[in-house]
């Protein structure tokens, strides 16, 4: 152990912690803008430098490791003058409109300002970069000007996700994150994950609102339906400032209700359509000697980088859709049908944990229903912003339930929103219907949890189906080359763009290993609560194949529900 | 005033290529006997040669080589720092162009101090048209046994491999120099960890400049104590000078440590050019403090110059006499700097352009008083907070230039005639 003093406390610590992690043992807090605690080091914003004695210059808590006998000042006269001289220099290169910024209230920068006491007036020119902003891709918007080169969207991007869309230009005042060759995002090989947000301290990079949109819908008298998400009712409170893992699922409906939807569905019940079709489709490839493994099509930012990056596994891709896209047929054929209105007045929303939905409802092959199947897909954050912004205190509404006739869902529906839960919702039905009964346990817990890549084995009365589960790009990318090296010989594979599965969605707020496990455990406790937790024993399934579908991946079903994909490749050339 | 060649000696009395010429004038004796000595032994030579580096710091050599031979990591590496570009200097390539071979000996015998097998000699982009008559020296050694695989028969391989980065002056600081040869962006990394354990690849790894491996080999062949009879106390040995600036005789020279830069100025270089009259100098290349014509008769040691508040650095002397304008030249080098500055953490980024407003604003005749002691608070900042010896050094030249020369800023300031500014017409630019 190491002991040390910081600000006149005796701390005891382990050796290699940083002073950083020793202060806060005494309630220390030192600024920080460049530090997150799932990243590694960076050290380059300077913000959280120290003075400690016997050293003649002021070492950085973040990166510095304590040692024996060390003291420590963390708010020295001295080290207050460098922060305030340090972000002075920030701000004469940061634009100063915080008020109409996405990023306000929200922004790690404005906190830091805040917590210093920066009333004063910047003493050195300000110069803002040339570059605007850019608007091109659905998902993620990027504004150069508000960077402050943290480097943590570089980690993301290229290290955990392993894209590499992102990175630094030219050096000195000059240095400017951004897409190689100037190009727009919009035209890069960027699978839209968003996890770049989740982690800028700034306005830089943040989610493109679609809000605008929405209302311009409403305003048009067009009916507005809207879908959400199995994560949704696991994050919207806590964006909403509840802590992470509270449940809202029937407020959520009652302040959607309140910001007038006129029907508002739950996607856990074309969660449980993807089981059916996709689980179909894997009996028949299994039976039929048909290309194995398969692979999951619900992640929409996998399925671009699969299109981009491993062209020849398109062909293992599930060519159902994800449930936000079968959804956003059904309403436009089946239900437009049933209630008598024309397609044409009906604006189909998704509110989703994620960046990429936004991508994925404008491809233009999503248009079964002869109009765009979904019009707008909106974030959690987004709808927090709406629910603010109409007013609804959301702590204090009564629990609504969900709008008949898509307002059933399965608990396998609701985990997809967990990495492994596609897995085992399918695991779940493909079990009980090819061997006529269902698990012992239901709870498949081999494909749990945030392990980079899960996998398991499951027997269908003496057919061994091997499974595997992989969340976060660069868990995935390692998987796809298990499968070109012909080392792995699994049957059915799940992956999830985002590290967590869509818990840890771009579009959510931001998120920290310790909020993900919150998040984790309350989508599972929600499931166990749940009446039906098998997704072809969700009565509003049976009925819409009675009905209407006919059969899985049967001729409607084709028509509907299925989907078919794109060589990319162009994009990394 | 006579120059002392240790370093120099061979300087155009071989050819370079030929690692035979270089063995038949004592070369490669240093190595022969490093290979029958022990690590220990060896670092126990240059601990009491008194060692200390030549490319800025002055940081003791031994030091480097005890941390490193102790580290876990039983691969590590040595690495010659040839990224020589500080501006006016010119000593390293003088070294590596005119006798090669002397720095692969004390490569070799640096890596048989801390048990390294591989060495990298990281060559200034600038520099590449030496690579032929390196590589064609290192072949010719390695040909003869020297040097490679199994040296002289010791049953110890020592390769030497050459890169070069794409001339960003920032990879002269180590750790941006390894990741320049790891093949990323030449950015330096913060410390702890240190290289001796964490450098190279993330091996332990002793990074020295060219000169200072230059004197392993006289220090290990004469011995520590024929060393310590040149130069000073404190910093023992000889050094070379690059002189530059406004002296009729430029060049490279080489002189024991302690020499007095009156000396250098006047005597070695023969004074000031068309007997104008000195005006300062900067020693230390650009991140060197600037001295007022007052202030020259100085020994030239590191700890001398460093207690007057400049550095000794790669010692280089630029020599300012009364045509050049003070403000003028601190314009320049802050302009070098933010130039140069990797954009990795913010007081050197984003201070290194400030710092340049601040005294453009003075140079160009619309400064204040205030812009003063704004420059002053900036440069402390850079001075306590930044990353890297890069960031550190940007604020030397304007902090002792503004005590050196506060006059000068001042006459900026009050709009005073400045003959050298106003040249051209207009009030100054």
């Amino acid at each position: 152990m190491i002991h040390l003093i910081i600000d006149g406390q005796n701390v005891e610590v382990e050796e290699g912690t940083t002073i950083l992690e020793a202060a806060k043992k005494v309630c220390i807090h030192i600024p920080t803008l460049c530090h997150h605690e799932d990243l590694s080091i960076k050290a380059v914003c300077r913000i959280c430098v120290v003075e400690v004695e016997g050293q003649r210059l002021l070492p950085t808590a973040c990166s510095t490791p304590v040692s024996e006998g060390m003291v420590v000042h963390t708010a020295s006269p001295k080290v207050l003058k460098a922060r305030r001289n340090i972000l002075e220099l920030i701000f004469a290169r940061h634009p100063q409109n915080c008020l109409v910024c996405p990023k306000s209230g929200k922004c790690d920068l404005q906190k830091v300002a805040q917590d210093l006491g920066m009333h004063l007036d910047i003493r050195y020119d300000t110069e803002l970069r040339q570059e605007k902003e850019d608007w091109s891709s659905p998902a993620i918007m990027r504004n150069p000007q508000k960077c402050i080169l943290c480097g943590r969207c570089l980690e993301v991007c290229n290290e955990i996700q392993g894209i590499n869309v992102l990175s630094k230009e030219n050096r000195g005042f000059q240095t400017l994150v951004a897409p190689a060759y100037g190009e727009k995002l919009a035209d890069t090989n960027c699978i839209n994950c968003g996890q770049c947000v989740q982690v800028c301290p700034t306005g830089a990079l943040t989610v493109h609102y679609h809000t605008y949109k929405l209302l311009k819908q409403k305003e048009m008298g067009k009916k507005l339906i809207i879908q959400v998400a199995p994560s949704v009712r696991i994050t919207l409170a806590e964006a909403l400032g509840e802590k992470p893992g509270v449940v809202s699922t029937g407020r959520l409906v009652s302040a959607l209700k309140r910001l007038g939807f006129y029907k508002v569905f739950d996607s856990d019940f074309t969660a449980d359509l993807t089981i059916m079709e996709e689980g179909t489709e894997l009996l028949h490839r299994l039976k039929n000697g048909g290309l194995l493994p398969m692979i999951t099509s619900c992640c929409p930012a996998w399925v671009k980088y699969c299109e981009t990056y491993a062209p020849q596994y398109t062909k293992h891709l599930s060519t159902a859709k994800s449930p936000q896209q079968m959804f956003g047929a059904m309403i436009k054929t089946w239900f437009a049908e049933r209630e008598g209105i024309d397609p044409s007045q009906i604006c189909s929303v998704s509110v989703m944990p994620c960046t990429a939905k936004k991508f994925e409802c404008t491809r233009p092959e999503m248009n079964a229903s002869g109009y765009q199947d979904v019009d707008i897909s909106i974030t959690v954050q987004e709808l927090a912003n709406l629910i603010r912004s109409g007013g609804i205190e959301f702590s204090e509404l009564p629990d609504t339930p969900f709008d008949d006739p898509f307002g059933e869902g399965s608990g396998a529906g609701l985990i997809f929103g967990a990495t492994g839960g596609v897995m085992e919702a399918a695991i779940r039905s493909v079990y009980a219907l090819t061997t006529g009964r269902e698990m012992e346990r239901l709870e498949y817990t081999e494909v749990r949890g945030f392990k980079g890549i899960k996998e398991a084995a499951v027997n269908l009365d003496g057919l061994e189906v091997k499974v595997a589960v992989a969340h976060g790009m660069k868990n995935a990318k390692t998987l796809l080359e298990l499968l070109q090296s012909g080392k792995a010989d699994y049957h059915f594979i799940e992956i999830m763009a985002c590290p967590g599965g869509c818990i840890g969605g771009g579009g959510n707020p931001p998120k920290t290993w310790k909020i993900m496990e919150e998040r984790r455990k309350a989508i599972y406790a929600a499931e166990e609560k749940l009446p039906i937790r098998l997704s072809h024993k969700n009565p509003a399934i049976k009925r819409i194949y009675e009905t209407y579908l006919g059969e899985p991946c049967g001729e409607k079903s084709h028509k509907l529900l299925h989907t078919h994909y794109y060589n990319r490749q162009d994009l990394i050339r | 005033m006579r120059e002392v060649h240790v370093l120099l000696k061979n300087r155009g009395k071989i050819d370079p290529k030929n690692a035979k010429e270089y063995a038949e004038n004592g070369g490669f004796e240093a190595l022969k006997k490093a290979l029958s000595m022990s690590s220990a032994e060896i670092i126990e030579e240059v601990k009491k040669s008194g060692l200390r580096g030549r490319g800025g710091a002055g940081f003791p050599t031994y030091r480097k080589m005890e941390f490193t031979a102790g580290a876990a990591d039983p691969t590590r590496y040595i690495v010659c720092n040839a990224d020589e570009g500080e501006p006016g200097t010119n000593k390293d390539r003088i070294l590596l162009s005119a006798d090669p071979c002397s720095i692969f000996e004390g490569m070799a015998i640096a890596g048989l101090a801390v048990g390294a097998h591989v060495g990298y000699i990281y060559l200034r982009a600038e520099y590449t048209y030496l690579f032929p008559v390196m590589q064609e020296a290192l072949l010719h050694a390695e040909s003869l046994g020297y040097l490679g695989k199994n040296m002289m028969g010791s049953g110890y391989d020592f390769e030497i491999k050459f890169r070069s980065g794409a001339g960003a002056y920032v990879c002269g600081e180590e750790t941006a120099l390894f990741e320049s040869i790891e093949g990323k962006r030449g950015e330096p990394r913060f410390r702890p960890p240190f290289p001796s354990i964490h450098g190279l690849f993330g091996k332990p790894t002793m990074l020295n400049n060219v000169e200072t491996l230059a004197n392993l080999a006289p220090i290990i062949k004469n011995g520590a104590e024929w060393y310590r009879t040149l130069g000073t106390e404190g910093s023992p040995g000889t050094k070379l000078f690059t002189v530059c600036g406004n002296v009729v005789r430029r060049g490279v020279f080489e002189f024991p440590m302690g020499v007095n830069l009156k000396d250098i100025i006047y005597e070695v270089c023969g004074g000031i050019q068309d007997g104008h009259k000195l005006l300062g100098v900067q020693t230390g290349g650009t991140s060197g403090a600037i001295i007022n014509a007052d202030q020259i008769d100085m020994n030239l040691d590191i700890d001398t110059v460093s207690a007057s508040g400049g550095r000794l650095g790669c010692g280089t002397i630029l020599v300012i006499d009364d045509r050049n304008c003070i403000v003028d030249i601190v314009l320049n080098n802050l302009d070098f700097f933010r130039g140069e500055s990797c954009g990795k953490c913010t007081p050197c980024r984003e201070g290194g352009q400030q710092l340049y407003n601040l005294v453009n604003r003075i140079a160009t005749g619309h400064g204040s008083v205030q812009d003063l002691e704004k420059i002053d608070e900036l440069a402390e900042t850079m001075r306590l907070t930044a990353l890297c010896g890069l960031g550190h050094s940007t604020a030397v030249p304007v902090q002792t230039s503004i005590q050196n020369f506060r006059g000068a800023y001042l006459k900026h300031i009050d709009r005073d005639h400045c003959p050298v500014c106003s040249e051209g017409g207009g009030i100054y630019r």
